[in-house]
C-alpha cells in the first residue's frame, strides 16, 4: 500500500452465519487496510463475503443470523467492534457512510427526498429543520442534479434510477465522512447512466477527500476507479494488489480466470473459439467447504495437495498477498 | 429429518392434529357419544351441572350436553366443508371462463366479484337468508353464495398470466386444444392458494354457521347444533350456565385448529401470499 | 389530490346503485312471500292477499317497482314496514346512533391495544411477548364472538354482577362496556397479526436499512420510517377488515340486546319484513362503502405516489 496511515484497518475479521442449516463463514479471518485518498475495490462473486464484510464495518449485520466472532476494525486505531451500538449510530452516516445497490427501493417513498438528506444534517450537525434543508438543496447541486432547490421537494418515486443513486451519494457525503462504502452502486444502472455516475463518484472523492471502499464483481469498474484491489473467494481473501498488478500480473488463479473472462474484441476468434470464456463450475455452499482451497474444483492449475491442505496468505512483497498452494 | 422439518411448523402440526380429532369426533359420533342427542331426553335429571354420569352437564330437556356437543360437530363440519366446495367451484369456474372467454363475460364477473368484496359477507349471508328463510339447507345454499370471491381473482389472474406465457403461444400454434393447455397450465398454479383460501374459508364457514343458528336463522330445535346450543344457553344463562362453555369451546377450537392448519398451508404452499386476505 | 377525491366519488355512486339493485333483486324475487307473511300467523284469504298485493304495488314489474325504490331512496323515502307499517326510514334513525356507538367504541379499543401490541412483537420476533402475543392473536380470530360476549356476560353480570347483562340503558357508558369489548377483541386480534405482519414486512425493506445507515437514532427510524409505511400497509386492508366488524356488530347487537341497525336486520329477517331488511342493508352496505372510500382517501393523502401519479 502507498504510504500515509490507515485510515481502516481490518484485520483477522470473522463473522459466521448461524441458521437452521448450518454454520456459514461468510467472512473468514479478512484483513486488508484502507488509506486515506484510496479506493479500495472488493472484488468477488456472489456469496464472496464482500457485502458481509461492508456490513460488519459499518455495524449493520442482521444479527439473529449474523454474528463477528472474532477480529477488530480500526477506524483512525479505533476498534468498532467494542463500540456500543449508540457510539456507532454515531459513526455511521457521519465518518463511515455506506450505499448500497438498490436506488429505486433505497429511498422511503413517503418522505419528500430533500427531508431525507436533512436527515443526515439533523442528525449529525445538530442544526435545524431550515439550515438543513439549505444544506441538502446544496449537496443536491454537487452531485449536479439540475434544478436542485425543486427536486429537493420531489419524492423519490418521481425520480429516476440515476438520480436517485445520486440522491444517494448526497447523503452519503452529506456529513464529510472520511470513508465511503458502496455496495455496487451501478450494478442496478444502465450502462451510460453507471458511467456518469462513477464519473462522479471519483470527483467527489477528490473534492470531499474521502477514501472509497467500492464493492463490486464487475471488473471493468474495477479498472476505472480502483487504486487498491482486494480479491475474495468464498470468504475468504485470495489476492490482493495495486489495481496495476492485478489486471497486468495476476497471481491467483480465480484472479486469472476472472479477468479471462471479461470479453475482449477479436479473442475468439483468434484463440479460434465459439464460446465466451467462462470459469467452470459454481461457488461452493458456504455450509460445506471443503478442507482445502475452495477454488480447487473450478481451477485451471489445480494440484492434487490443494484438495485437503488448508491453504493461508502468502506475503509476496511490495504489499502483494495470494492464498494460493503454488507460491508457497 | 422429517422431525426437525414438522418442528419448524408447528402450526402445521398443530392444526392438523386438532383438525384430524374434530373430524373423527364427527363421523364417529354415534360411536362416541354416550347418549342420543335427542332422544335421550330424561326430565328427571335435566338441568345438572357437569358431574360423573353428564361429563358436561344436562341442558333444560335432560339431555346430555357432551352427546349434543360432539353430534354438532357433524353439522359444523359439514357445512364448512360442503359450504366451500361450493364457493371453490364458483370460483374457479367463474374465474376460469372470465380470463378464458374474456371480452363482456370478464367484465361482468369482475364487476360482480367487486360488488360481493364490498358486502361484508354476513350481511350477505344474512340478505339470502332473508329471502331462503330460516333452515340448515338455506344455510348450506348461502354459505356457498358468500365466499367465492378470492378464488374467482385468484384463477382469473393465473389465467390471464398463463395465456400470455411463450410457450402456451407455441403450443397453441402447433394445435393443442386451448382448453387442455389452461387445464395442465392453470389448476396446478393454483392449487397451492386455493387450498389455503378453502381451509381458511371453512373455518370462516363454521363461524358463520354457528352465528347464523345463533341468530335463529339457521338449524332450528332439537338438532343439536354448537350455535344453536349457545342460543339456548343465552336465555337460561341464570340456570344451567354450563352450556355456555362448551359448545363455544368446540368452535373455538376447529375454528383454531382450521386456522392454524391454513396458516401453516400458506407457509409451504404459498410463501408469496397471493391468498393473503 | 382534488382530481383524485372526485375520481373516488364519481366511482361511488355507480357502486351503490348497483348494490341496491343487486339487494333490491335479491329480496324481492319472490313478491307472494311477503304479504304471506304478513298475516304473521294467521293466514290471510286469498282476497285479502290479492289486495295486499295490489296495495303494496307488488304485482307491478320488477323494473317499475325498482325505479319506484331508488327514486324513493333519493328523497329518504324507504318503504313502509310489512308489519308495523311504519315508514322504513323513521325505524331506522334512531338505531344509527347506537350502532355507530358500539362500532366506533370496539374500533378504539381494537386500535389501541392491537396495533401497539403488534409493532412490538414484530420488533421483538421471537421473544415470548411475540409467541404468547400470536397465540392470542390466533385465538382472538378462531374465537365467535357471541361466545366470548356470553362467557363474559355470565363472569360480570351474573357471577360478580358489576355490568347490566344487556340492553342500551340509559345510554350510559357501563353499558357499553361489555359489548364494545366483545365487538374489540376479535378485531384487536385481526389487527395485530395484520400490524405484526405490516411491520415485519417495513423492517426488511431496503429504506430501513439506509436509515440505519446514515446513524439515525432507533426511536426515530422506527417512529418515522416503520411507522409511516407500516400505516400506508395497514390502511390498504383497512376496509375489508372493517367489513367484517361489520359483520360481528349484527351477532353482538342480537346478543346483548342492542337497539342498533344489527338487530334490527335480525329481527326483520324473521319476520320476513323485505322493506325493513332491504332498508337495513342499504344503510349497512352504504356506510361500508363510504368508510371504504374514507380508507381510500386517507390512503391517498399519506402515500405520495397516489397524489402525484
Amino acid at each position: 500500500m502507498p504510504d500515509g496511515t490507515p485510515l481502516l484497518s481490518v484485520q483477522n475479521l470473522k463473522t459466521y452465519f448461524y441458521t437452521f442449516d448450518g454454520v456459514a463463514p461468510a467472512v473468514d479471518d479478512v484483513s486488508f487496510e484502507l488509506r486515506r485518498g484510496e479506493t479500495l475495490c472488493l472484488v468477488g462473486e456472489s456469496g464472496s463475503g464482500k457485502s458481509v464484510t461492508a456490513l460488519s464495518i459499518m455495524g449493520l449485520l442482521p444479527s439473529p443470523p449474523g454474528k463477528v466472532l472474532d477480529g477488530s476494525i480500526r477506524l483512525q486505531g479505533e476498534n468498532l467492534l467494542e463500540y456500543s451500538e449508540a457510539q456507532m449510530s454515531d459513526v455511521r452516516g457521519n465518518r463511515i457512510s455506506m450505499i448500497f445497490q438498490e436506488p429505486m427501493t433505497s429511498l422511503n417513498p413517503l418522505f419528500k427526498v430533500g427531508d431525507q438528506i436533512s436527515e443526515s444534517f439533523i442528525r449529525h450537525k445538530g442544526i435545524g429543520k431550515k439550515e438543513a434543508w439549505d444544506a441538502s438543496v446544496e449537496m443536491l447541486k454537487k452531485v449536479q442534479i439540475p434544478s436542485p432547490s425543486r427536486r429537493a421537494q420531489e419524492y423519490p418515486h418521481q425520480m429516476s434510477g440515476g438520480m436517485r443513486q445520486r440522491v444517494m451519494i448526497a447523503m452519503a457525503l452529506a456529513c464529510d465522512p472520511e470513508i465511503l462504502i458502496a455496495d455496487e452502486p451501478t450494478t442496478a444502472l444502465d450502462v451510460t447512466i453507471q458511467a456518469q455516475v462513477l464519473d462522479l463518484m471519483r470527483e467527489l472523492k477528490a473534492n470531499f477527500d474521502a477514501a472509497v471502499m467500492l464493492i463490486t464483481h464487475d471488473l471493468g469498474v474495477v479498472a476505472q476507479m480502483a487504486s487498491w484491489v482486494v480479491v475474495m473467494y468464498a470468504g475468504k481473501v485470495v489476492e490482493t494488489g495495486s489495481v496495476l498488478d492485478i489486471f497486468e500480473d495476476p497471481k491467483h488463479p480465480y484472479t486469472e480466470a476472472l479477468l479471462q473472462s471479461i470479453p475482449r474484441m477479436g479473442r475468439r476468434k483468434a484463440d479460434r473459439r465459439v464460446r465466451l470464456q467462462e470459469i467452470q463450475g459454481m461457488v461452493p455452499n458456504l455450509y460445506g467447504l471443503p478442507r482445502g482451497c475452495s477454488f480447487y474444483n473450478r481451477c485451471a492449475k489445480a494440484m492434487a495437495s490443494c484438495k485437503e491442505t488448508p491453504v493461508n496468505l502468502t506475503d509476496l512483497g511490495k504489499e502483494r498477498q495470494v492464498r494460493c498452494l503454488l507460491y508457497g | 429429518m422429517l422431525a426437525k422439518k414438522l418442528r419448524r411448523r408447528t402450526n402445521l402440526v398443530a392444526g392438523t392434529l386438532i383438525v384430524v380429532f374434530m373430524v373423527l369426533l364427527a363421523v364417529c359420533a354415534p360411536l362416541l357419544a354416550p347418549y342420543h342427542p335427542i332422544d335421550d331426553a330424561d326430565l328427571m335429571v335435566s338441568e345438572e351441572p357437569p358431574g360423573v354420569e353428564h361429563w358436561f352437564g344436562t341442558d333444560s330437556q335432560g339431555r346430555d350436553v357432551l352427546s349434543r356437543v360432539i353430534y354438532g360437530a357433524r353439522i359444523s363440519l359439514s357445512v364448512g366443508l360442503i359450504s366451500q366446495a361450493m364457493n371453490s367451484i364458483i370460483g374457479i369456474i367463474l374465474g376460469l371462463t372470465a380470463g378464458y372467454f374474456g371480452r363482456w363475460w370478464d367484465d361482468m364477473v369482475m364487476g360482480l366479484t367487486n360488488i360481493m368484496l364490498s358486502i361484508p359477507s354476513v350481511v350477505f349471508a344474512l340478505a339470502i337468508m332473508a329471502v331462503l328463510g330460516p333452515g340448515l339447507i338455506n344455510v348450506f345454499i348461502a354459505l356457498g353464495l358468500t365466499n367465492w370471491s378470492y378464488t374467482c381473482r385468484i384463477t382469473r389472474s393465473q389465467v390471464l398470466f398463463t395465456r400470455d406465457l411463450n410457450y402456451v403461444k407455441a403450443a397453441e400454434a402447433i394445435g393443442l386444444s386451448r382448453a387442455r393447455i389452461m387445464f395442465t397450465q392453470i389448476l396446478p398454479n393454483i392449487v397451492g392458494p386455493i387450498l389455503v383460501i378453502a381451509t381458511l374459508g371453512v373455518a370462516g364457514a363454521i363461524l358463520m354457521e354457528a352465528a347464523l343458528s345463533f341468530l335463529g336463522l339457521g338449524t332450528q330445535p332439537p338438532t343439536p347444533s354448537w350455535g344453536g346450543m349457545l342460543a339456548k344457553a343465552r336465555e337460561q344463562l341464570f340456570i344451567t350456565p354450563w352450556i355456555s362453555i362448551f359448545p363455544g369451546l368446540a368452535i373455538f377450537v376447529t375454528v383454531l385448529g382450521l386456522n392454524l392448519l391454513g396458516d401453516g398451508l400458506r407457509d409451504i404452499l404459498d410463501p408469496h401470499s397471493m391468498s393473503k386476505q | 389530490m382534488l382530481a383524485y377525491t372526485i375520481r373516488r366519488l364519481l366511482q361511488f355512486i355507480p357502486t351503490i346503485i348497483a348494490i341496491t339493485l343487486l339487494v333490491f333483486l335479491l329480496l324481492n324475487v319472490l313478491p307472494g312471500n311477503a304479504a304471506l307473511m304478513a298475516g304473521g300467523k294467521q293466514r290471510l284469504s286469498q282476497e285479502a292477499q290479492e289486495r295486499l298485493i295490489e296495495k303494496w304495488g307488488l304485482d307491478q314489474p320488477l323494473h317499475v317497482r325498482y325505479w319506484n325504490y331508488v327514486s324513493g331512496l333519493v328523497t329518504g323515502e324507504m318503504g313502509k314496514s310489512y308489519f308495523t307499517r311504519e315508514d322504513v326510514g323513521a325505524m331506522l334513525a334512531p338505531r344509527l346512533w347506537p350502532t355507530f356507538k358500539l362500532a366506533l367504541s370496539a374500533l378504539l379499543i381494537a386500535c389501541i391495544l392491537g396495533i401497539p401490541l403488534g409493532f412490538y412483537s414484530a420488533m421483538h420476533q421471537g421473544s415470548w411477548v411475540d409467541s404468547v402475543t400470536m397465540v392470542g392473536a390466533v385465538s382472538g380470530v378462531s374465537m365467535p364472538q357471541f361466545w366470548l360476549g356470553l362467557l363474559l356476560m355470565y363472569l360480570f353480570s351474573v357471577k360478580l354482577g358489576v355490568l347490566p347483562t344487556f340492553g342500551y340503558g340509559d345510554g350510559k357508558v357501563i353499558n357499553l362496556i361489555l359489548p364494545a369489548f366483545t365487538l374489540g377483541v376479535g378485531y384487536m386480534a385481526l389487527l395485530a397479526r395484520t400490524t405484526r405482519a405490516a411491520v415485519v414486512e417495513v423492517l426488511t425493506q431496503d429504506y430501513v436499512r439506509t436509515a440505519r445507515a446514515k446513524g439515525l437514532r432507533p426511536l426515530l427510524v422506527n417512529r418515522k420510517h416503520v411507522f409511516r409505511n407500516t400505516l400506508v400497509l395497514l390502511l390498504t386492508s383497512a376496509g375489508l377488515q372493517f367489513g367484517s366488524l361489520i359483520g360481528e356488530t349484527v351477532v353482538v347487537e342480537t346478543l346483548f340486546s342492542w337497539p342498533g341497525i344489527g338487530s334490527l336486520l335480525v329481527n326483520s329477517i324473521f319476520y320476513r319484513d323485505i322493506p325493513v331488511t332491504q332498508g337495513c342493508i342499504v344503510v349497512i352496505i352504504s356506510a361500508f362503502l363510504l368508510i371504504n372510500l374514507i380508507v381510500d382517501l386517507l390512503y391517498a393523502v399519506i402515500d405520495p405516489r397516489i397524489k402525484y401519479s
